[in-house]
């Protein structure tokens, strides 16, 4: 039954990668506003750059 | 001259319906201001504005034809380094970031306009939009443009900047990073509960259904470790919160719900970690991290807040950055908080004085309803006094500043009413404190009882009798019907506009028994006057002419009656603006006047028939002092109390008169009965003079009370008297006049017409148009009380079943964690359930 347990750190792994994204994503101020991001998917033409990261940071790139 | 017939058209850009079209690109325009941003947009091919949203411009773009005529001095501030340079982000020689703050931002549209604003202003690097703080910020180059000329354009397309007085400062940045910085916390703190909660219950899934067969027996004691080590972030991360709330209200002497949370907690943590140690099960580490999730949860929706309001507000968020001071024949922009006494400040239509002056040069007709509730403006002579607060409405003017900033009347106004006492609202007397008392002592009890029992019949089982009770009827339930229920009303509250300070003020609104209304800007529309016209009979192209002349003026209310008219576009030539007179125009060689008396050319007592309605009533203002009550008028300008009036006249010959009078807001009588029927005491205190008082005493149900002429101080004596008779007052108002009682009040609601700009501190802000929807609103926060009630009980039945089984000392883990979630869900779903029923049954949104 050994495999379970492989089984079960590789599950343990995977959703451990959410987490991290997920905490990523809140750093990056992606919660910040969520209404923003939902209209941004409705324009053609491609935004300059990531908007959320200029949002945050204080030094430009 | 035949009446031409014509149909209203609907503007390409707002969506205005209008009969004076701009007809553009086969397409219908309301205004030049709204055709030329068509222009603009088109040029760049940003045409995929319109294919967004029909008409997305809406209301924003009211006014836009005349917003730029006179405002191109309004930025001028910006221009001054210092200021700049405060209001900066970022800045360097080649690169500045800047925000923004743009109350007009409402739909997709404006997301895809402003985000493309490097394509139409040269000099902008990029922009990103904050949809829900509405706040822009701009990356661009300082030495190609401006934040001036940014901010310029952006009003020139509809979005105009709001700046205060507040903005400045590091403090303000500081505070903006704190809040910031709370709320990531709670989603991280959200997000590692979530995660430990899921993974636990999935690893306990062996233990639930025994498939032991001793075949997994092996696999358990491994789920176990890693249980064990999921369960450490969740105690030692997570539920930091519960902590230090137990542990501040234990300090302060006063039993808080999450005291009883953390010992269920520990207990639960201990009696699991006891029962890991000795081999005789798997613990309860499913239920605890259950619980710390929901909690959490609970409380993220609860406290979720309306960030683009702030309640909190003060007299700086009202006045502007800077002012302009004249020295040596130029004007340069000033700091407000430098200003001396005997500088020399130039006052631009519309603007704000920003300090007590005296009026040195040029006509000041001051509008102060937003400072003592009268709605007329007030002229004033040379050498008298102007009162910080107050607008000019007739072009420039130029005083000498008498006072600095901080000791100004508003200012004292504002300290006065900041004293206030904190006794009133809080949480001591609340109804979810008394319950959670109320069950914590019984908790206590069934557990002493259980422990009782055991020790006669069968002392080994004591602790686990005891320590089972403790962990089944953990008072989560309890807290979470409170934040579950409360999250939802907010939620639904600010769906219909009205935006709550926070769940904790709704106890003392549930328990209203008086409601004060102001009247002007509360109960009247002050943004929408009616107008009516009094006077002969006129032709078609004499309405047309009157119409475009009116739309041609610098002073506000013309251009509402220029609105109000909607007529045919006619060219028209030789306009002259008089400041604080009128306006003058010619069509097809014909002169048309608009302005006061003088202006027309009526003296005295010409148009007897007509000036019985003009009623030359002393002005007062409330605790201005007199110099402002002594200000006389100079007969015949647009200040008559009952409405203000613009006289026309045509080659010379007076016309008539269109009146403009402050218009009750729709739906008010009913809502103000429903108080009454409620069993509730209605006031009206205004500090107008009594000319409505009829009209009043007509919308308000028998038994109301109505005040005239209350100074902001008298306002707050009456909250303060009325409280003293042991009544909950509830105080709904506007302006600063009402500062004082609104904070006296033990529920303030300021009402604003544009939820961006300045309102006074207070519990609530209520947008102007939801008024009528005031007694339903409270309505729905009374049922919310029977909601918590209701899912008390029926967490209490799950407590019963749970308890059944604990007093036994057999709880099953199994049973434990099928009982914990289940309650939290059905509760979670029984209060949004129940909420939305509420709002159904309220007729609410």
């Amino acid at each position: 039954m050994s495999v379970v347990i492989l089984l079960m750190i590789c599950s343990i792994c995977v959703a451990g990668g959410f987490l991290v994204a997920y905490l990523w994503s809140v750093k990056k101020g992606q919660f910040d506003d969520l209404e923003a991001s939902g209209f941004r998917i409705l324009h053609d033409t491609k935004p300059v750059a990531d908007k959320g990261d200029f949002q945050n940071s204080k030094i430009p790139k | 001259m035949a009446e031409v017939a014509v149909e209203s058209h609907i503007c390409y850009h707002c969506g205005t319906g209008t009969r004076r079209v701009v007809r553009y690109a086969d397409k219908d325009f309301c205004c030049d201001g709204c055709k030329s941003v068509y222009a603009l947009l088109e040029q760049n091919e940003l045409c995929q504005y319109y294919d967004l949203n029909s008409h997305p411009a809406g209301s924003q773009a009211v006014g836009l034809d005349g917003a730029l005529k006179e405002q191109s001095h309004k930025f001028a501030f910006l221009d001054n380094k210092e200021i700049a340079q405060q209001l900066y982000v970022f800045s360097s020689d080649s690169e500045c970031h800047i925000e923004f703050y743009l109350p007009q931002v409402h739909c997709s549209s404006c997301v895809y306009l402003l985000e493309n604003l490097h394509k139409l202003l040269p000099g902008v690097a990029m922009s990103a939009l904050n949809f829900s703080k509405k706040t822009l910020k701009v990356s661009f180059s300082p030495a190609e443009t401006s934040p001036r000329n940014i901010a310029q354009f952006l009003t020139g397309i509809g979005y105009e900047p709001y700046f205060s007085l507040s903005d400045l400062g590091d403090g303000n940045a500081q505070r903006g990073g704190l809040v910031k910085g709370a709320s990531q916390q709670r989603l991280y703190r959200l997000g590692v509960a979530g995660f430990c909660f899921g993974n636990i219950m999935l690893l306990s899934f062996p233990e639930y259904f025994e498939w032991g067969r001793g075949d997994l027996d092996g696999l358990k004691s491994y789920f176990l470790v890693l249980n064990l080590i999921l369960i450490v972030p969740v105690m030692l991360y997570s539920a930091q919160e519960f902590y230090s709330l137990a542990w501040g209200g234990l300090k302060k002497r006063y039993l808080t719900i999450d005291l009883p949370i953390v010992l269920a907690m520990l207990i639960t943590l201990g009696r699991s970690l006891y029962e890991v140690a000795n081999h005789l099960g798997p613990g309860y580490f499913d239920s605890l991290s259950g619980i710390v999730f929901f909690m959490l949860l609970g409380r993220f929706l609860q406290d979720k807040t309306h960030q683009k309001l702030s309640f909190d507000r003060d007299y700086t968020s009202y006045f502007p950055l800077s002012a302009s001071v004249w020295k040596a024949g130029k004007t340069n922009s000033v700091p407000l908080t430098e200003i001396q006494k005997g500088d020399e400040l130039v006052i631009h239509n519309q603007e704000l004085i920003p300090v007590d002056a005296r009026l040195a040069h040029g006509i000041a007709h001051i509008d102060y309803s937003f400072v003592t509730g009268e709605s007329n403006p007030v002229s004033v002579q040379a050498g008298e006094w102007l009162y910080a607060g107050g607008r000019q409405l007739a072009g420039s003017i130029r005083v000498i500043a008498e006072k600095s900033m901080s000791q100004g009347y508003l200012v004292s106004l504002w300290n006065k009413s900041k004293q206030r006492s904190e006794t009133s609202s809080g949480i001591e007397n609340n109804y979810v404190h008394k319950a959670s008392q109320w069950f914590t002592v019984a908790l206590f009890t069934i557990a002493i009882g259980a422990a009782a029992y055991w020790w006669v019949v069968d002392a080994s089982r004591v602790w686990k009798a005891v320590t089972s009770v403790l962990i089944v009827a953990c008072p989560c339930a309890l807290l979470l019907s409170v934040t579950f229920t409360h999250g939802h009303l907010l939620s639904v509250l600010a769906k219909n506009g009205l935006y709550v300070r926070g769940a904790s003020v709704l106890e003392s609104w549930r328990r209203v028994t008086v409601a004060i209304f102001d009247k002007t800007g509360t109960l009247t529309h002050s943004g929408r006057p009616k107008i009516s016209f009094q006077g002969g009979e006129l032709s078609s192209s004499v309405w047309d002419a009157l119409g475009a002349l009116a739309l041609e003026s610098s002073h506000p209310y013309a251009r509402k009656v220029g609105h109000w008219l909607d007529r045919m576009r006619v060219p028209i030539s030789d306009v002259v603006n008089v400041v604080g007179q009128g306006v003058e125009g010619a069509v097809d060689g014909v002169k048309y006047r608009l302005g006061n008396k003088r202006f027309v050319g009526l003296s005295a007592g010409m148009w007897v028939g007509m000036d019985g309605l003009v009623n030359h009533s002393g002005f007062a203002v409330g605790g201005l002092g007199e110099s402002v009550s002594a200000a006389t008028r100079n007969g015949g300008d647009l200040d008559v109390s009952g409405g203000s009036e613009i006289w026309c006249s045509v080659d010379g010959v007076v016309v008539g008169k269109f009146v403009l009078f402050s218009a009750y807001r729709d739906g008010l009588r009913g809502m103000l009965r429903r108080w009454r029927d409620d069993g509730k005491v209605v006031h009206v205190v205004s500090g107008d003079t009594a000319s409505e008082k009829r009209v009043l005493q007509e919308l308000l149900p028998i038994g109301s009370v109505l005040k005239f002429e209350q100074k902001p101080h008298q306002k707050q004596e009456i909250v303060k008297s009325l409280q003293g008779m042991g009544e909950v007052v509830m105080m709904v108002g506007d302006g600063l006049n009402d500062a004082g009682a609104l904070m006296e009040a033990d529920f303030g609601i300021a009402v604003s017409e544009d939820m961006g700009y300045f309102s006074p501190g207070c519990d609530a802000i209520l947008m102007g148009d939801s008024l009528p929807k005031l007694h339903a609103l409270w309505r729905l926060v009374q049922r919310g009380k029977r909601v918590i009630w209701w899912s008390f009980f029926v967490s209490i039945l799950y407590n019963l079943v749970g308890l059944s089984f604990a007093v036994r000392g057999d709880l099953n883990p199994m049973i434990a964690a099928i009982l914990m979630p289940a309650s939290s869900i059905s509760i979670v779903l029984f209060t949004w359930l129940a909420t939305l029923y509420g709002s159904w049954r309220e007729g609410l949104r």
